[in-house]
C-alpha cells in the first residue's frame, strides 16, 4: 500500500465511518487505519467526531446554554 | 542552553518525579531520553534504569512531568550480567506521546524536547519504548524520529501479550527493516534491562546518524503526503517484522457490533433500544408522577388553603395565586422529574456503555441513503435532549449551508420538554400503550427532520457538500454507576433550574391574564379563566386548530405558552382548567377528564386522532424562545421568522392530516 492515509481518508469520504469499515474496505489492519485516522485528525485532515446527548460537540465556550450549564465540563 | 537546562524551566511545581530539582549540572552531562506512547510501560523502565522509587500506573496519561534520574550509582539489584563501568548518565522520562505532531500539552512538551531547537539540545540518545502488541503505532512515532539527527534504540516491551495475542515479532527482522537496534525487554522482571543499559553505552560512542528519510523532498510535500510516506513505511516494517501466529479472537465489542452494526438488523436494533427507553421512562414515572402530583395538587394545596384562611387571606386573589398559580405550577413541574430523570438516567448509560456510538453510526448510514450528510445527524443527536445547545452544536460543521440547514432542522427534533407533555397526554388517552405512543412522537420527530430536510434540500438549500463523518466507537462497557447518577443528576438539575424559572414566569403571566377579566362583569382574580383576557385570546386563536380537531380555547392557550416553553403546557392547563384538585389511584386527575371531555367534543367523537394530531402539531409547531433567540444569532433574524414560519406551516398540515386521515379509521 503506497498511500496508506490517502487511502483511509478516500473511504471516510466514501461513507466509511468506522475503524473496521474502513479496513474492510481498504484492507488495511485495524490497527493501521486507527493510527492514520488519529494522525489525520492531528494534520486537520479529518474530523473524529464523539457521539453524545449531552453537551454539543464543540467547546463550552460554542454553547448558548454555558452560562447556565452546570455541567462537569464547564467548570 | 542544553537539553538539561532547558528542562529546568519547562518543569514547574511538585511532581512525582521528586528529583526533577536536582538536575545535573547541564554542562557535558549525556542524555538519554526515554519516548513512547502512553502506557507502554515507560516509567517502568525508568525505574529499572534509575532505581527510582515512585508510584507507577498503568493507565494513559501516568506520565504527565518529566522525570530525571542518574544511570550510574543505581546498579540494579538483581542485575543479570556484568556491566562494566557505565558513565554518568541522565536519563529523561518524556511525557507519553503517539506523535510529534501534538495535540496535548504532554506532546507538546515531549516534541520540544526530542526535536529541539539546536542540534546540540538533542539527547544523546533516545530509546523509544514500542509495545509489541500496537507496534504499528509506535513505529509512527519512530518513522517520525528517525526524520530527526538522533540515535535510537527501540525497547520492545510486552512481547509476551503480543504472543498471547497471536502476533508474532522477529527482532532480528525488525532491527534490520526499521534500521535500528531493537531490544527486547520485560522492564517488570528486570528482563533486557543490562542489555538495553550496554546498548545505550555502547551506542553514545557512534556518530550521531544524520536523518533517515524514506523521500528527500519531505519539506516539499503536502501533510497528506508525509502522512502516506510515513505510514506506507511502517506498513512495511510491520509487514515483514510480524507474524500471525494464531487467529485474533474477536473482542466482547466486535462480537456485539456485528449485530449492532448490521445493515439492517442494526437500525431495527437501534429503535428497538430507543423504544425501549421511552417504555421504560413511561411505564416506571406513572405511578411516581401520579404520587407527586396527588402530593402538590392534594397535600400542599390543602395545607396552603387551611394556612391562608388562618391568616385572613383565604378564598381571594392571593389565594388563586398561590394555589392555582404557583403550587399548580410548581406541583407540576415537580412531577415531570421522575419522567426527566429516567429518561436521563437511560441516555446517560446508553452513552456510557459506548451505544450511543453505534446508534450514531447506524443512523448516519439512514442519513445518507437519503441524501443528507451523515455530520448533520450529530448535532440532530444533541437536539433530542435540548434544541438550545443543538443550535450551538451545528457550529462543528465546516459548510455555511450545512449549519444553516441544520439550524433549521434543529426544531424538529423532540427535546426532553416535550417529552413531559406527551407522558401526560399519552398516558391520559392511551393508558398501557403510552410508551408505544411517545415512541412513535420519537419517529414521526425523525420523518420530520427527513422530510423538512430533503424539502430544504429541494428548494433553499441546493448543492449540500457532504461532509465525511468518521465516528470514535468506544469500547463497550458496563455502565459505572456513579458516573450515571452524577450525569443525570447534573442534566436533572440543569433542566430543573430551566423549567423552574420558565414555569414560574409564566405561570405568573397566565395567573394575571386569567385573573383579569375581560367580559362578563367579574372582579380582578374572581373572574371565569374563559372571561378572562388569557381566555378571549387563546378562543379568538382556537378556530385555527378545527381542521386538526382540537379548537378547544384551553388547548390554544396551551399551545400560546408552550412558544415560551413546552414545560409551560401542561401547568397552562392546569390553570385555564382550575384544576388544583387530588387525584385519585383508581380515577384519572380532574385534568385528565377534563381533557378528555373536551379533545371528544371537539374532535366529533374522534378523541385519538385529535389527541395524535395536537401531540405532532406540538412536537413541529415552533421550539422554545431560548432556541429561537440561539437561531437568531446563528443564522440571521430573516432565517429565524422563516424557519418560525415553516414550523408553523408544516406543523398545521401535517395535525390536519393526521386528524382527518385518522378520524376516518377510528
Amino acid at each position: 500500500m503506497s498511500k496508506p492515509a490517502t487511502t483511509v481518508k478516500t473511504a471516510v469520504a466514501a461513507g466509511a465511518t468506522t475503524v473496521d469499515t474502513i479496513s474492510r474496505v481498504t484492507g488495511l489492519p485495524p490497527e493501521l487505519v486507527t493510527a492514520i485516522t488519529d494522525e489525520l485528525e492531528r494534520a486537520g485532515e479529518l474530523q473524529v467526531d464523539h457521539v453524545g446527548f449531552g453537551c454539543p460537540v464543540g467547546s463550552c465556550g460554542s454553547c448558548a446554554s454555558s452560562e447556565s450549564c452546570e455541567s462537569p465540563s464547564s467548570k | 542552553m542544553s537539553l538539561l537546562g532547558r528542562l529546568r524551566h519547562t518543569s514547574t511545581g511538585p511532581t512525582c518525579h521528586e528529583d526533577v530539582s536536582t538536575a545535573a549540572p547541564d554542562t557535558g552531562q549525556r542524555v538519554i531520553a526515554l519516548v513512547g506512547n502512553p502506557n507502554v510501560g515507560k516509567s517502568t523502565l525508568f525505574n529499572s534504569l534509575t532505581g527510582a522509587k515512585r508510584s507507577i500506573g498503568n493507565w494513559p496519561g501516568t506520565t504527565v512531568e518529566v522525570g530525571q534520574g542518574r544511570l550510574a550509582g543505581h546498579a540494579p539489584e538483581k542485575s543479570t550480567g556484568p556491566l562494566g563501568s557505565i558513565p554518568e548518565l541522565t536519563v529523561l522520562d518524556l511525557p507519553g506521546a503517539y506523535s510529534l505532531d501534538p495535540n496535548s500539552p504532554d506532546e507538546a512538551l515531549t516534541r520540544d524536547l526530542v526535536v529541539g531547537r539546536e542540534t546540540h539540545e538533542l539527547p544523546d540518545v533516545v530509546v523509544l519504548i514500542a509495545d509489541a502488541p500496537n507496534l504499528t503505532r509506535s513505529l509512527y512515532l519512530l518513522a517520525q524520529l528517525r526524520e530527526l539527527p538522533l540515535r535510537i534504540i527501540v525497547a520492545l516491551s510486552m512481547v509476551d501479550l503480543a504472543t498471547s495475542a497471536g502476533i508474532g515479532v522477529d527482532i532480528d527482522v525488525l532491527a534490520e527493516a526499521a534500521g535500528v537496534i531493537v531490544v527486547p525487554v520485560d522492564a517488570r522482571r528486570r528482563h533486557g534491562v543490562d542489555d538495553l543499559i550496554k546498548t545505550i553505552v555502547d551506542e553514545l560512542d557512534t556518530p550521531v546518524p544524520s536523518p533517515r528519510r524514506e523521500s528527500d523532498h519531505l519539506e516539499q510535500m503536502t501533510p497528506l503526503e508525509v502522512l502516506d510516506e510515513r505510514f506506507a513505511w511502517v506498513s512495511r516494517v510491520v509487514d515483514v517484522s510480524t507474524v500471525p501466529t494464531a487467529q485474533p479472537r474477536p473482542t466482547f465489542s466486535d462480537r456485539l457490533d456485528r449485530v449492532a452494526l448490521a445493515p439492517v438488523v442494526g437500525p431495527l436494533l437501534f429503535l428497538a433500544v430507543m423504544w425501549g427507553v421511552f417504555q421504560l421512562t413511561t411505564t416506571v414515572a406513572a405511578p411516581m408522577q401520579d404520587g407527586l402530583d396527588r402530593f402538590a395538587a392534594g397535600t400542599v394545596s390543602d395545607l396552603a388553603v387551611n394556612l391562608l384562611d388562618l391568616i385572613g387571606l383565604g378564598g381571594g386573589v392571593i389565594e388563586g395565586f398561590i394555589v392555582d398559580g404557583l403550587i399548580a405550577g410548581v406541583g407540576m413541574l415537580l412531577t415531570f422529574v421522575p419522567v426527566m430523570g429516567i429518561m436521563f438516567l437511560c441516555l446517560a448509560a446508553l452513552e456510557n456503555s459506548g451505544y450511543l456510538a453505534r446508534g450514531a453510526v447506524v443512523t448516519d448510514r439512514m442519513m445518507r441513503l437519503i441524501g443528507l450528510p451523515g455530520r448533520a445527524f450529530l448535532p440532530l443527536v444533541v437536539g433530542f435532549g435540548c434544541n438550545v445547545p443543538a443550535i450551538s452544536a451545528a457550529r462543528v460543521l465546516p459548510d455555511a449551508r450545512q449549519r444553516l440547514l441544520v439550524s433549521l432542522l434543529v426544531p424538529y427534533t423532540s427535546c426532553s420538554a416535550r417529552l413531559a407533555v406527551y407522558v401526560l397526554v399519552a398516558t391520559t388517552f392511551f393508558g398501557s400503550a403510552a410508551g408505544t405512543v411517545v415512541f412513535v412522537m420519537y419517529l414521526v420527530s425523525i420523518l420530520f427532520v427527513i422530510g423538512i430536510g430533503l424539502l430544504l434540500k429541494a428548494t433553499a438549500i441546493r448543492a449540500l457538500p457532504d461532509d465525511p463523518l468518521f465516528i470514535d466507537l468506544p469500547r463497550y462497557q458496563a455502565p459505572l454507576p456513579k458516573m450515571l447518577f452524577d450525569l443525570t443528576w447534573v442534566r436533572l438539575r440543569g433542566f430543573l433550574r430551566t423549567a423552574g424559572g420558565i414555569i414560574v414566569v409564566t405561570v405568573i403571566a397566565v395567573w394575571f391574564l386569567t385573573a383579569m377579566p375581560v367580559r362578563g362583569g367579574g372582579d380582578f382574580g374572581e373572574v371565569d379563566p374563559r372571561d378572562s383576557v388569557y381566555g378571549e385570546l387563546s378562543a379568538g386563536l382556537a378556530p385555527v386548530f378545527a381542521p386538526a380537531g382540537f379548537d378547544d380555547w384551553h388547548t390554544s392557550a396551551a399551545l400560546i405558552t408552550g412558544f415560551v416553553a413546552k414545560e409551560a403546557v401542561i401547568s397552562t392547563w392546569a390553570q385555564t382548567y382550575s384544576t388544583a384538585e387530588p387525584t385519585s389511584e383508581s380515577e384519572p386527575g380532574i385534568l385528565g377528564e377534563r381533557l378528555r371531555d373536551d379533545f371528544e367534543r371537539t374532535s366529533g367523537g374522534h378523541t385519538s386522532a385529535a389527541v395524535l394530531a395536537f401531540m405532532v402539531f406540538l412536537l413541529a409547531y415552533t421550539p422554545c424562545v431560548a432556541t429561537l433567540a440561539g437561531q437568531k444569532r446563528e443564522i440571521g433574524l430573516r432565517w429565524t421568522m422563516g424557519s418560525v414560519g415553516l414550523n408553523l406551516v408544516a406543523a398545521w398540515i401535517v395535525a390536519v392530516a393526521v386528524f382527518q386521515i385518522g378520524s376516518l379509521i377510528t
